[in-house]
């Protein structure tokens, strides 16, 4: 992790940009909805995930901490964007939809979108050689990009009854995976160019962001979240695992089934959270083995094991 | 990762109670039956040996990462 300097610092870095943007005083007002929710650095997350990782993985491959935090700065609003358009997709609650209604938060999250890669458009200025800047942003793009097609089939699959606990894992490393597989990246690289070692940092915060996603679904699974997974029978590990020991016991076939187990009485079973956990676990243990890796290519792994504490 | 069988252990230690009685007796024995990788059987270890503390999965405190609200 980082010193409290680096996030406060983060935090000034957040606040620069968006008052330096064109934005008018109500859109301005609605990106800070977005940046200040729990959870997020200028909400008083304390440490705040997504600045936590990049600023980790910089301190971990040697960057300067002014590089670091105007990545980690930039991570978090292009997270912050990508949780709104997520929460509009999915039609779960959101606080930015709520305040100004579902146009003025999708304007919201795009100009958040674009003012991510203008952070790193700018990280000459932090000490990046100019000829480097442009890997930043075309990391960040490629991820992007990477992670609408995860999102996609994500989408896609809430309607198909027959996906496997295999495909529903896959299109977490699809899309929670490589926004996490970025942000590592995108850290380390204000420290090393080497490839193999970027590779590594890449692997490392795919299984984080696997882990994160798989918490996230068993606490969404659950009857009283907030999400909709449980009402749109989303396709997540464990509402799967739980429909198809329904489909056992009873002896139907999964396209038999209602895909809305929200609406039986049953929470999701101990099975179904054993799964995930055992899932978790198996994630958990190959992120081990990449901070060995990293580790015998001599970077300084102490940063890194908190984060999987 | 496949985790076809995973999931086939799990089921069966939730649906079969002389597998998860075998199991939390001695889950070396008891996961012998499947084909497993290093870390598969260590996870399922895991959680076998977590069942032998009650009827109930004690899943013990899940710290999220918050990656995600």
């Amino acid at each position: 992790m980082c010193s409290e300097e680096c996030y406060l610092e983060t935090e000034r870095h957040l606040h620069e940009a968006i008052q330096r943007a064109a934005f008018p005083e109500t859109l301005r007002e609605l990106v800070y909805v977005s940046l200040c929710q729990p959870g997020k650095l200028l909400g008083g997350a304390s440490p705040a995930p997504w600045p936590s990782l990049v600023l980790a993985c910089a301190a971990a491959a040697g960057g300067a901490t002014r590089a670091g935090v105007q990545v980690a700065a930039a991570v978090e609003v292009f997270m912050a964007a990508a949780d709104v358009l997520d929460d509009l997709e999915d039609g779960d609650e959101s606080r930015v939809v709520a305040a100004a209604g579902p146009a003025q938060a999708l304007n919201a999250a795009t100009a958040m979108l674009v003012l991510s890669f203008e952070l790193l458009s700018s990280l000459a200025d932090a000490g990046i050689p100019h000829h480097r800047v442009p890997i930043f942003t075309r990391v960040l793009a490629q991820g992007s990009l990477t992670a609408a097609g995860g999102q996609h089939l994500d989408l896609a699959a809430g309607q198909d009854s027959r996906s496997s606990l295999s495909q529903a894992l896959s299109i977490a490393r699809t899309k929670a995976g490589t926004l996490a597989a970025t942000a590592s990246r995108l850290g380390a690289m204000t420290g090393t160019e080497n490839p193999t070692v970027l590779a590594l940092y890449e692997s490392l915060g795919q299984k984080l962001g696997i882990i994160g996603q798989l918490q996230n679904d068993i606490k969404d699974a659950k009857r009283g979240s907030s999400k909709t997974d449980r009402v749109r029978g989303k396709n997540t590990i464990p509402l799967l695992f739980d429909l198809a020991l329904t489909c056992v016991s009873c002896g139907a076939d999964r396209d038999d089934k209602p895909r809305t187990p929200g609406t039986t009485e049953d929470d999701v079973s101990d099975a179904a959270t054993a799964m995930t956990l055992v899932t978790i676990d198996l994630e958990r243990m190959a992120a081990l083995s990449i901070l060995d890796q990293l580790a015998s290519h001599g970077q300084n792994i102490d940063p890194l094991t908190r984060l999987l504490d | 990762m496949d985790l076809r069988t995973v999931e086939t252990v799990v089921r069966r230690l939730f649906t079969d109670a002389e597998f998860r009685a075998r199991a939390i007796e001695d889950s070396a024995a008891a996961l012998s039956e499947y084909r497993l990788g290093a870390a598969e059987h260590a996870a399922l270890s895991k959680l076998c040996l977590q069942l032998a503390s009650g009827p109930k999965l004690n899943a013990g405190p899940v710290k999220p990462m918050g990656f995600w609200t």
